[in-house]
């Protein structure tokens, strides 16, 4: 079976100020595969935070129905509906996330979704493909779910995913402090390092690196959530 | 020690600030003068704000004579010692404006992961090159350029306010009477940065498209039905 997990913290500007972290993460496995999603509530709506974990909530369950037989056509339209109906605080107009999302058959085949900045990385053997916002200006530049109209998600399929592949969700807290060259040796370290932890363990030593991140002056909530194809620790060298 | 401080940038996301200035030879005199020290004062003031975090950077263009120049070029304020502005010559603000394009249009000098630039204009004239027209329009619909806060300062009775609200796409236009308010504008500009450091979202400017009628630059807006 895949292996999931992530983690998520406040960034320090929110933290200063008291607020709650608008960012949400989730993650699901079964038989029929996995499937994980990140969210990022946009700041300048009052239900920022609302509406990213709605977006992961409705997310997850869009990625599973893909799991098991819906058409890949038709998960966007569910994703924007579902997000909107499951919006319960204020007018629609308040509510706008980015959405992040994967999910993983045991056969292989995986599915992306994604609508506005962060990044999806997938490490295929030593293969690298990048998904992420193609005409983003500047840093806070994206497109998103918003409540009153808005951008669809993109929904792509992937290449067939060999065992031990290791695909990476990081919000745009984490995403834009990346150094670009050196994300296949990140997503080995979260596979190789991360991977094999007690998921307890796990959970406290990525939260403890997002709250001891090295960029300068950083100050956006932080997510990282990460899947690993199945059989990955035969290939931990 | 942090593992993904390996995969992580050492450097603080740029917040740019980029100053267009016009030292032609209608500058000479006070106007330069005063335009010297606030330059110096503003400088000053980023540093003490930015303390060391090598966020904000400041890039200085002037035009005067034959030619604009990157007379500081874009970059963390660590170091900056600024050579005088000496006025000289013709107007060339078109140059200006394309060189300012081409610098913020650059995703090498200016990543992608920056914060939206702050692009301030000052001229006491009409800009005298060729092309000065579509250089502007080039300026304003550029992609990334357009995204900028653009603020400008008209000095004197010569300055041409439709072209500055061309520049600044909307009301942030500002006129300075006399050399002395230089200094208020560029205050000013430096506040809105320091502002936008501070903000829970630096990329959304706090400044509010009319002043508080109490604050000094509140002085210097320009409508044109009163002159």
């Amino acid at each position: 079976m895949a292996e999931t997990f992530g983690a998520s913290r406040a960034g320090p500007r929110h933290q200063h100020l008291g607020l709650p972290n608008e960012d949400a993460w989730g993650q699901w496995r079964g038989r029929s595969g996995a499937a994980l999603c990140v969210a990022d509530g946009v700041g300048s709506k009052t239900h920022a935070r609302e509406s990213a974990h709605v977006a992961v909530a409705v997310g997850l369950d869009v990625l599973k129905s893909w799991l098991r037989g819906r058409e890949p056509t038709e998960l966007a339209r569910a994703l924007t509906a579902g997000w909107r109906a499951g919006l319960c605080s204020g007018p629609a107009r308040q509510h706008a996330t980015t959405f992040l999302g994967v999910a993983v058959r045991p056969d292989g085949n995986a599915i992306v979704m994604r609508c506005g900045d962060g990044l999806i990385a997938v490490l295929n053997g030593d293969h690298l493909d990048r998904y992420e916002e193609a005409d983003r200006s500047f840093m806070s530049d994206t497109h998103a779910l918003i409540g009153n109209k808005g951008w669809s998600p993109a929904t792509s399929a992937l290449p067939i995913l060999g065992a031990g592949a290791v695909i990476m969700l990081a919000t745009d807290g984490v995403a834009d402090d990346l150094l670009t060259e050196h994300l296949p040796d990140l997503l080995r370290t979260l596979r190789d390092h991360f991977g094999p932890l007690p998921a307890p363990r796990r959970w406290r030593a990525l939260s403890h690196e997002l709250k001891d991140w090295a960029t300068p002056g950083h100050v956006d909530d932080k997510t990282l959530a990460t899947l690993i194809t199945a059989r990955h620790r035969e290939n931990v060298s | 020690m942090s593992l993904l401080s390996n995969f992580t940038s050492r450097t603080p996301r740029p917040l740019p600030v980029l100053l267009l200035l016009d030292v032609s030879g209608s500058m000479d005199g006070d106007k330069i003068e005063v335009l010297n020290g606030s330059v110096a004062e503003m400088l000053q003031a980023l540093r003490d704000e930015d303390a060391g975090a090598g966020s904000i950077q400041l890039g200085v263009i002037t035009f005067g004579g034959e030619r604009a120049v990157e007379h500081l070029p874009l970059g963390p304020l660590d170091g900056v010692e600024l050579s005088p502005l000496r006025a000289n010559g013709r107007t060339p603000m078109g140059q200006a404006f394309e060189l300012a394009r081409r610098l913020i249009e650059d995703r090498d000098r200016l990543p992608s992961r920056s914060y939206r630039p702050t692009i301030a204009l000052l001229s006491d004239g009409l800009p005298t090159d060729s092309g000065w027209d579509e250089a502007l329009s080039d300026l304003v619909t550029s992609e990334r350029a357009s995204k900028a806060s653009r603020f400008a300062l008209g000095i004197g009775a010569d300055a041409d306010h439709e072209m500055l609200v061309r520049f600044s796409g909307d009301s942030r236009v500002y006129r300075a009477e006399e050399a002395s308010q230089i200094r208020t504008f560029l205050q000013y500009v430096t506040m809105t940065v320091t502002q936008r450091t501070q903000s829970d979202d630096p990329d959304t400017p706090d400044t509010p498209d009319t002043p508080d009628k109490d604050t000094p630059i509140a002085d210097l807006s320009w409508d044109p039905q009163d002159y």
